[in-house]
């Protein structure tokens, strides 16, 4: 299983947490794709808390982060 | 000293006298004088820093009312950095002031922030944020980053080597979720701040994350440090 936690507006319309069903050779857009998030709204990505891509390929149990831009001043 | 003493008293219990004294021999440089900017400059002036250079280039309109502490009805259609310059005189006179009216660039950058013991980032651009640390890495001068949006807020320290605002940005958005939630009162007001704080944390080379970002929740009421150490290789 992998565990995606959305933050800030990607949370509208969605659980906070979102348990995703793994499979072998999965990346960041098998998980952005199905939760309807365009890629270009991504400004962070997190694998494990740890700043990723998303092309790059995830692991089974491991805990996904998605973070929209915040810009303002 | 005396006079130190009295009107920082109540500080000292949390910054020492002797942190007191490093505050007042710091130059602070804040780019914008709006959301973020009109908290932190009065966090800086209140706090005692010594000098303060202060710049923006817009005026107040009436859709600022709601959080930009130095707009006023009064002061709708105003300088904000002078309206900024007039705030800082009454909070405390002893606070030296270089105001600059202009719109930062990355051809003026190097000139504004020269000389500064930290640089805060309280503009509203992605663009001038990310020019921001450009500059300031190069110059080797600590930035403190901000960023708000709706009930989010993000900051960090931004060191030579350990750049943070371009990995946050590096998908090429040109603006944030501000752009559709705008910004209620609390948001520049706490993010401020706390960017306040982060700014003499460098200052007294105390304890701060650096190579990452604070992300503050405030739906949630959460504050999460986030490493963006990652594998570039990825």
């Amino acid at each position: 299983m992998l565990e995606v936690r959305l933050f800030a507006t990607f949370r509208e319309g969605r659980e906070k947490i979102i348990m995703m069903e793994y499979q072998p050779g999965m990346t960041g857009y098998d998980i952005i794709t199905p939760l309807g998030i365009p890629e270009e709204e991504v400004a962070i990505f997190l694998i494990n808390g740890r700043h990723s891509k998303l092309h790059a390929e995830l692991e089974d149990g491991s805990v996904l982060a998605l973070f929209p831009p915040v810009g303002g001043g | 000293m005396l006079a130190l003493q009295e009107r920082y008293k109540r500080n000292y219990r949390t910054i020492s006298l002797e942190q007191q004294q490093i505050l007042a021999q710091s130059t602070i440089t804040v780019i914008g004088c709006g959301g973020l900017g009109g908290f932190i400059i009065e966090g800086l002036a209140r706090s005692g820093v010594g000098k303060v250079r202060l710049v923006d280039f817009d005026t107040f309109d009436v859709s600022n009312l709601n959080r930009q502490l130095f707009s006023t009805e009064a002061a709708v259609g105003a300088s904000k950095l002078e309206q900024a310059v007039a705030r800082v005189r009454v909070v405390n006179s002893t606070v030296q002031i270089d105001a600059v009216e202009i719109r930062a660039d990355l051809d003026n950058l190097p000139e504004l922030v020269k000389g500064s013991s930290v640089v805060i980032d309280a503009v509203d651009s992605i663009e001038v944020k990310i020019w921001l640390e450009q500059v300031c890495n190069k110059m080797n001068i600590p930035l403190i980053y901000g960023a708000i949006g709706g009930n989010c807020g993000q900051m960090a320290v931004s060191l030579p080597g350990m750049p943070v605002v371009s990995m946050l940005y590096q998908s090429g958005q040109k603006h944030g979720i501000e752009k559709e939630l705008g910004n209620p009162y609390y948001t520049p007001c706490i993010i401020g701040g706390m960017m306040v704080k982060l700014a003499f944390d460098v200052l007294f080379d105390a304890d701060y994350e650096t190579g990452g970002f604070y992300f503050i929740d405030l739906d949630s009421y959460m504050i999460n440090f986030i490493s963006t150490k990652g594998d570039e290789s990825q």
